[in-house]
């Protein structure tokens, strides 16, 4: 027991160090570029940027940039980041260990005998893949290795311990440089306090260290973002754009023309059916139904007399003639 | 239309047995002295003839003497006065006017006139040459080149206005009364009918009915064709009718080089000289021979142009003049001529008398008529040549000398040695050749030799028709200008290396090649739209776009290679993702509702939702079913949150209605398949759920494949392959659905420890493609065919797997593949496969040819600037693929799905890829022309969010069976028919030669220097 938990903490801290280490070995790159003379040392005659730019090196009160000083710096912080963001996969693989115990049940309905396990006469997917699951190796598929597929699964968090988010979050990198007062490149749950994510702090922490890194703080990101669009999408019905026509009809013509469009200007031409230049009341009713009508006659019948002619279709006409079964010229209601 | 027929009737057989006796006599000599550069001239057989031909060589001085093996003067022949003294008094006039067109004139037109000017025109040859070729007369009237009744039929039956297989339509009727009818001949043909005004309007097979007699009527004995006298710019039409059009030669030009003095030098439409020949070279047999008839052109390296493309003499890869009227492909890599042209044969010295006069009987096709096949010189694996035709007939020019066997040209006299087939399998025989040996086994009984053997397929997939009532056009057997132009020679699709094979009507396999198989659009006198690409069907209610047996003509000594067939369900008609016509109406899915969609394949930017259907339910994933014959929908599939399926009646199409709800019990359902009887889900961690769908309101679960993460799935029967997530690519036989059996599985990263990410997987099967193997064309050499999976692999990019040997699969991830699949952080959801011919550029910079493509669609960059786009990458070396400069344009939204988009603006067919957005259509690429210009056209539908699939209505033209062995297209050759499942399977199944590629332990491909390069261009 005491020697497990001595492993998972070497482990822990080796992980930990070697992030260190290669943000270490970036910083410690940059920094030899910059120190044309190799003296260990940094001075402003040394940089060709400007006096703002020199400050943010980290530079000392005697005005020298040191390795260390340049550790801490926000310019140090950034490149670090940014060869993170460079490297690091853009967003996380699916997690084939969480995935096991999904597998294993969706497998136990290949019990065919009811007999609560799948045997190998019962399997009808590839040898390797049955090894696979038949975690206990007793040459069976069964509630046992369920159990133990939930056991060795790492703590997977329920998503639906994350809050509800209203919007997304900010970038991850602003994140730090907001909040990552130690500039140790991760925020404690103390740095986020303040911040509408600090709910979120428990899910965030995968590997429990009490510190969200960058890479723990994108994962959160993505799942926010995931979200926030989910719940958006499909729950509104669509709006057509509302066209105040007799308003912006200023001479009366009964068409509005470019010139009296006050709208979006990519919606003239989606509304601009004859492409003429000119809105008519007819083309703005039809822009409106094709965007809020559901049934075909709803969109397209616009006179109400329960027939659709081409005209009103005003699609492609290889289009109509399938819609119109019998062929009369027309897509009546009980056509559709 | 009065119906006139020729009643042929035999000579008395006393006058038989004399002309027979003269003929015996005389046809040696004739042939001999008609052969020779000197022939005595007419004016030294006038003397001998008499005072009958006096007057004619008066004005005809120098003419050459056309018959010199038996006294003839011209009046024999021609009629006319022989004493007048002037040309109005000597010549026959005609007594009434001869119409300066293409018709076919009347049966009983002017007879005196018309044998005045050729007096082998068949109206009067009984008369003319009848008397002493009774015989040969006989045949060819009603030999298939007279009556053309095969060309005719196939439209008929394919329109479902006749339901025989047995074309029985000719120029004119015919009856064949001598009393011997041998099976699958004809008692008589009837003639063409034209365009019946009483047919629906609105129906294909209306308008289709008009075009025989307008289109059809110019290759056969009854008429000129197209080259009418002093018709200019037909060069390689003039011609002659009746025996003149195989027996007198014309140049290319028209112009006679005559020493006849009287003729009009500068006039096309004059044979070369008054003489015949019975050393009929390949050049007048092109006469009729090219264009549709296309094997007059194979046979020489020709085909004809893919619309669009450039050609002419600045162009490489097309001839140099026009002929016919147009420039053809002649391309040493995509065209290689027939072996037997390029060994300088001509047409009759494998064509019989028989085959090209016909053998007296009525036959209604090739299949029947000619006997003339490869064994007949070749002889089989079992034995030699036995010298003799199909039909049982010497082969009159081959010849055996103990163990040698020749052939000596009927046109040149030279000397062809002929390879015996027996002798290639035969060890310790100098023909020996032990691959051949391999192949040419009892095993492959049942094949034609020309199935292997034929160098290159070109099939027009899709071939339009149209029919306009604003214009007329002369009926040609009419003489009636009516309602309605037709045209004909529009082709949709154009490749060149496909193989499709089935039985013919002698029970061997054969390849198949599309014929006359149309689409077809019509409008009326107001220039509205009747027909817009309808599609027919025949009487069976089978499609009528159709496939048939086919020699080719592009026989070549480098054979197909075995997988071709032993690893192609293609080949046996299950279809491919190419050819794929994409119709009027698609689908498209949101959270909450299915949306009618109505494609206007012109704009695609005009696609619009037509209809919305709530659906009840939180949607996940859907497809549709589409019936085989028109491809219309029928009924969706959608897999909606819970695990249920919902099944929607789809037969009002602006209106869909669900039918039932179905639990199935689905976990995480990403993709749907439906093909055939089957319903493939592939459902995440569910694995792949697998449902008859025979009866397609009641879908049943017949299996559960389990895989690790199934997210989509793509069938090449009897293979189904599986994007597998974290486990990569699974690969299954599902020819069995109860009982599918696991065949491989394959780790896309190899020895990486990373875990695979299959997302999308798309099956293509690629033919090998010829190419010149050395400078003069001599050789040719063939690129590699393979069965290919192509995966998107999320965060590793891409892979393509060979899977030839399924069981065996090679992951083609060599050191070009992984420097070419390199992206910026990249995330490949999607991809899609798709064969293009490429149109070439103008003034020949940029060669037309046809190439693979793979479409990515890939999300790259840094974070908070990532982008989408689609590259494109030519795959027609999968080992060596090339990324596509300057054409990776971006795309917005994105559900991962890329669709391909065929839609054909007459007279073109373009290309797209569709990268379907969440908001909507999402962006179309024209990917036409190559390489792409990258032009994307936005299209957004206010109002739709969060798309979720999309389906698109498409006519799979070389689907032409389905996986339970249901034709979809029908045959419409008698007794022909494609290859049963069981059959299939056994094919598909036989061991083929092992590749020698080396891989390492986890497939991948070590060396690419172990894989010859193929052509590409």
């Amino acid at each position: 027991m005491l020697r497990s938990a001595l492993v998972i903490l070497a482990s822990l801290g080796l992980a930990a160090t070697s992030f260190a280490q290669s943000a270490d070995v970036v910083t410690a790159e940059a920094f030899a570029r910059l120190d044309r003379n190799g003296d260990g040392r940094v001075v402003r005659s040394e940089f060709p940027g400007s006096d703002a730019q020199f400050r943010d090196l980290g530079a000392g009160a005697d005005g020298v940039v040191t390795l260390d000083g340049f550790r801490k710096s926000p310019f140090a912080r950034r490149i670090a980041a940014a060869r993170s963001r460079n490297e690091a996969e853009p967003r996380p693989r699916d997690d084939a260990d969480r995935q096991l115990g999904e597998r294993i049940d969706a497998a136990l309905r290949l019990d065919a005998n009811r007999d609560g396990r799948v045997s190998r006469g019962e399997w009808m997917g590839h040898e390797s893949h049955f090894l696979e699951l038949d975690l206990d190796g007793d040459g069976d598929i069964d509630r046992k290795d369920r159990s133990e597929a939930a056991r060795r699964a790492p703590a997977a968090p329920d998503l639906d311990d994350l809050p509800a988010f209203r919007r997304e979050l900010e970038p991850v990198d602003k994140l730090l440089d907001r909040f990552d007062r130690d500039r140790d490149g991760s925020l404690s749950e103390a740095e986020l306090r303040e911040h509408r994510a600090a709910p979120a702090f428990a899910w965030a922490d995968r590997d429990r260290d009490g510190l969200l890194s960058a890479a723990e703080l994108e994962r959160l990101a993505n799942e926010v973002r995931a979200r926030v669009r989910a719940r958006n999408l499909g729950k509104a019905r669509p709006a057509a754009y509302v066209v105040p026509f007799s308003t912006w009809d200023r001479d009366n013509d009964g068409r509005i023309s470019t010139a009296e469009w006050k709208g979006p200007a990519y919606l003239v031409a989606r509304i601009d059916r004859d492409r003429d230049a000119h809105l008519t009341k007819d083309e703005v009713d039809r822009y409106v139904r094709s965007v809020e009508g559901t049934t075909f006659h709803e969109r397209f019948d616009l006179d109400g007399d329960g027939r659709v002619t081409l005209e009103e279709f005003a699609g492609p006409p290889s289009a109509f003639r399938r819609l119109d079964r019998n062929g009369d010229g027309v897509v009546s209601r009980a056509e559709g | 239309m009065p119906r006139t027929h020729v009643a042929v009737s035999r000579p008395s057989p006393k006058t038989r047995r004399v002309w027979r006796a003269w003929i015996a006599f005389a046809a040696p000599i004739a042939a001999v002295l008609t052969s020779l550069l000197q022939t005595p001239s007419l004016d030294a057989r006038t003397a001998e003839a008499g005072p009958r031909a006096e007057g004619c060589v008066t004005c005809h001085a120098g003419i050459e003497d056309i018959h010199p093996g038996f006294p003839l003067s011209c009046v024999d022949c021609h009629g006319g006065d022989p004493k007048a003294t002037d040309v109005e008094g000597a010549h026959v006039r005609p007594s009434r006017p001869i119409p300066a067109d293409e018709r076919v004139l009347p049966e009983r037109h002017d007879l005196a006139y018309l044998r005045f000017v050729n007096p082998s025109n068949l109206r009067v040859v009984r008369e003319a040459c009848g008397d002493c070729h009774g015989t040969i007369v006989d045949r060819v009237l009603k030999s298939l080149h007279a009556t053309t009744s095969g060309h005719l039929g196939d439209g008929f039956y394919e329109h479902g206005l006749t339901d025989s297989k047995r074309p029985y339509y000719g120029v004119f009727a015919v009856r064949d009364e001598d009393g011997d009818v041998p099976e699958g001949a004809l008692t008589a043909v009837e003639q063409v009918p034209g365009f019946d005004k009483r047919g629906h309007r609105d129906r294909i097979e209306t308008h289709y009915a008009d075009l025989p007699r307008k289109a059809c009527m110019h290759c056969h004995l009854w008429s000129e064709g197209r080259a009418v006298d002093g018709r200019l710019g037909l060069d390689g039409d003039y011609r002659g009718e009746g025996c003149a059009a195989c027996h007198v030669t014309y140049a290319d030009d028209g112009r006679s080089r005559s020493a006849d003095q009287s003729i009009d030098h500068t006039e096309p439409g004059h044979p070369l000289a008054h003489r015949f020949t019975s050393a009929i070279p390949t050049d007048t047999c092109t006469r009729c021979h090219y264009g549709d008839a296309s094997i007059g052109l194979h046979f020489r390296g020709l085909a004809q142009l893919v619309p669009g493309m450039p050609a002419g003499p600045d162009v490489e890869g097309t001839t140099d003049r026009l002929q016919n009227g147009v420039f053809y492909i002649r391309d040493r890599d995509m065209t290689p001529p027939d072996v037997h042209h390029q060994a300088g044969m001509h047409c009759i010295d494998c064509h019989t008398g028989a085959d090209a006069m016909g053998d007296g009987n009525l036959w209604p096709q090739m299949d029947h008529a000619v006997e003339i096949e490869c064994e007949s010189c070749h002889g089989t694996v079992d034995d030699v040549s036995d010298l003799t035709t199909s039909h049982g007939r010497r082969v009159p020019n081959l010849h055996r000398d103990g163990d040698e066997f020749f052939l000596v040209s009927k046109v040149t006299g030279r000397r062809h040695r002929v390879k015996q087939s027996r002798h290639v399998v035969t060890p310790g025989h100098p023909d020996y050749r032990p691959a051949a040996a391999a192949a040419m086994n009892q095993s492959h009984g049942r094949l034609e030799c020309y199935t292997c053997h034929s160098g290159w397929n070109v099939d027009f997939f899709g071939f339009h028709f149209d029919r306009n009532e604003q214009f007329t056009q002369l009926d040609l057997i009419s003489g009636d200008r009516t309602p309605g132009r037709v045209t004909t020679q529009e082709k949709v699709f154009a490749t060149f290396n496909q193989l499709r094979l089935g039985f013919n009507h002698e029970g061997r396999i054969a390849p198949y090649m599309v014929g006359f198989s149309t689409l077809g659009s019509a409008r009326d006198a107001d220039g509205e739209i009747l027909l817009h690409q309808a599609t027919p069907e025949t009487k069976a209610g089978l499609s009528g776009i159709t496939l048939v047996p086919h020699q080719v003509h592009t026989t070549r000594p480098e054979a197909r290679t075995c997988v071709e067939c032993h690893r192609s369900p293609t080949t046996y008609g299950l279809g491919s993702v190419n050819f794929r016509l994409t119709r009027e109406l698609g689908y498209a899915l949101t959270p909450q509702s299915l949306l009618t969609l109505a494609v206007d394949t012109r704009n695609l930017a005009r696609t619009q939702p037509v209809a919305e259907f709530d659906l009840g339910a939180p949607a996940e994933a859907f497809t549709v079913r589409t019936d085989p014959v028109h491809a219309r929908s029928t009924h969706a599939y959608v897999a909606v949150e819970g695990g249920d399926l919902l099944v929607l009646d789809l037969a009002v199409a602006s209106s869909p209605r669900i039918v039932r709800r179905i639990p199935t019990g689905l976990l995480d359902p990403r993709k749907l398949l439906a093909q055939g009887d089957h319903l493939y889900v592939a459902d995440g961690t569910g694995g792949v759920t697998i449902l008859d769908i025979a009866r397609p309101e009641n879908p049943t679960r017949v299996s559960i494949l389990p895989c690790a993460d199934a997210r989509d799935v793509a069938l090449q029967w009897p293979w189904l392959a599986v994007a597998d997530g974290s486990a990569g690519l699974s690969v299954f036989d599902v020819s069995n659905p109860a009982q599918p059996a696991p065949v491989s599985l394959v780790d896309l990263n190899g020895g990486d420890a990373r875990a695979n990410e299959a997302l999308d997987v798309e099956l293509f099967f690629q033919y090998s493609r010829t190419f010149a193997a050395d400078p003069d064309g001599a050789r040719i050499g063939r690129t590699d065919a393979r069965l290919l999976a192509c995966v998107a692999c999320g965060l590793d990019g891409v892979r393509i797997v060979d899977l030839t040997r399924p069981d065996a699969p090679v992951v083609l991830h060599g050191a070009t593949a992984r420097n070419t699949f390199r992206f910026a952080r990249g995330d490949v959801r999607g991809l899609a496969v798709h064969t293009v011919f490429d149109i070439g550029t103008e003034g020949g910079g940029l060669r037309s040819a046809e190439h693979d493509y793979l479409y990515v669609l890939v999300e790259e960059g840094e974070d908070g600037n990532r982008q989408r786009r689609v590259r494109t990458y030519d795959i027609s070396d999968p080992v060596r693929p090339r990324a596509m400069p300057d054409s990776s344009p971006r795309v917005y939204g994105g559900t991962g799905e890329l669709h391909v988009l065929c839609a054909y603006n007459e007279p073109f067919l373009q290309h797209f890829v569709v990268a379907a957005g969440a908001g909507g259509l999402g962006t179309a690429i024209d990917v036409s022309k190559a390489p792409s210009t990258g032009t994307a056209i936005a299209a957004t539908w206010d109002g739709v969010q969060g798309l979720r699939g999309l389906f698109l209505e498409e006519l799979a033209l070389d689907r032409l069976q389905d996986e339970r062995g249901r034709w979809s297209k029908d045959i419409s050759h008698e007794d022909c028919r494609y290859l049963t499942p069981d059959e299939m399977l056994r094919a598909l199944r036989t061991g083929v030669p092992d590749t020698t590629v080396r891989t390492d332990p986890y497939g991948f491909l070590l060396e690419e220097r172990d894989v010859p390069r193929g052509r590409t261009r």
